[in-house]
């Protein structure tokens, strides 16, 4: 055989690829063949002293990074675990509520005049009351001047009786109404 | 590079019982080809756990063609591939890195200088024949588990050992007679 497949077949035997009529066989081969058995024996030495020193470089590969990967890291977080899940059911409640405000608003009323507001609302005057009369009491004076339209009117009386600064009391609340 | 933790305890039950057991079977294997692979326990670990990451994500996806085993080291594989395209285009953008695949990284433990010639020699041999060297002495794969981790047949297997030893034993000698 040539030295190649004997080599071969060497590493085959040390990693134990071999079946064991294989090995039998190899080794009643070398046993026959000197020089087979010197190259099958350089090989073996290889094969050794590379898994010799690969062996040692990785030393217990195992034993730490399971114990960093599955029991440190959860303890960490752990502590903050509760805290985490109400901060985000306060925002989730904080992102919907402000959803629903945003999409949900109803559209803004039209501005009616305030005239037209204050005329539908205005009460009627009843029939038996005489609006031009507005001389008698003091309350009836004040009932005749609510049903009155705004400006309401004064009694004339009062009018003409305040003077200057009434006529300017009047003439303010006339723009004020304007 | 960023950590990812893989979170054992939050899965669920019967899975979780599952994955720990595969966990614990199969990460010093793992680690030891990662760490072959980039030669630094900080950078294996990080690849470790992006290789059980990885796998997770894909646990449902295994056909069962080939063993668990192999088929996470074909995962590991992978993942030492990006490892090494990450850290190249790290040593492009950054200035002045002088990032090289094996031979910058710091090696483990300082041994006797046999052990270090081996090492070394194991290292400057191709990725085909140096992956399937560690996959067979650090994780102790079959030559089976390794064709199917790497996808190839078992005589290619073969074939690469072949290779990767005798040219471990050129090297060895070869610094031998130098020295």
């Amino acid at each position: 055989m040539k030295r190649d497949v004997i080599e071969r077949l060497a590493i085959d035997s040390a990693a134990g690829e071999l079946n064991e009529d294989g090995q039998s066989l190899f080794e009643a081969y070398l046993a026959e063949h000197p020089g087979a058995k010197q190259w099958a024996e350089t090989m073996f030495r290889t094969y050794r002293q590379t898994e010799a020193a690969i062996g040692s470089k990785i030393g217990s590969a195992g034993a730490s990074i399971a114990a960093v990967s599955v029991e440190s890291r959860p303890a960490a977080l752990a502590r903050w675990r509760p805290a985490l899940r109400w901060a985000a059911v306060v925002f989730v409640a904080a992102l919907v509520g402000a959803g629903v405000g945003r999409w949900s608003r109803s559209p803004r009323p039209v501005q009616k005049p305030e005239r037209a507001i204050a005329s539908a609302n205005r009460p009627v005057a009843p029939a038996s009351l005489d609006l031009e009369d507005a001389n008698g009491s003091f309350w009836r004076a004040k009932a005749v001047a609510m049903f009155e339209p705004r400006p309401y009117r004064q009694a004339n009386a009062a009018m003409q009786a305040g003077g200057l600064w009434q006529k300017y009391e009047h003439y303010i609340k006339e723009k004020y109404h304007e | 590079m960023r950590r990812h933790y893989l979170r054992i305890d939050k899965m669920a039950g019967n899975f979780r019982v599952e994955f720990q057991e595969f966990w614990t079977r199969t990460v010093g294997k793992v680690r030891a080809y990662m760490f072959c692979a980039c030669r630094n326990w900080a950078d294996a670990d990080d690849m470790t756990q992006d290789c059980y990451l990885r796998a997770l994500r894909g646990w449902g996806q295994f056909n069962g063609s080939a063993s668990r085993e192999a088929w996470l080291f074909g995962i590991a594989r992978r993942t030492s591939v990006d490892w090494f395209r990450r850290k190249k285009r790290q040593a492009a953008t950054v200035a002045g890195a002088n990032v090289k695949e094996r031979s910058a990284i710091p090696p483990g433990e300082p041994g006797d200088k046999k052990i270090e010639k081996i090492w070394d020699a194991v290292g400057s041999l191709n990725a085909d024949q140096s992956q399937v060297v560690y996959m067979r002495f650090a994780a102790g794969l079959s030559y089976a588990q390794i064709a199917q981790a790497l996808g190839i047949p078992v005589g290619t297997v073969r074939s690469r050992l072949h290779r990767g030893l005798e040219g471990v034993r050129e090297r060895i000698g070869r610094s031998d007679d130098e020295t």
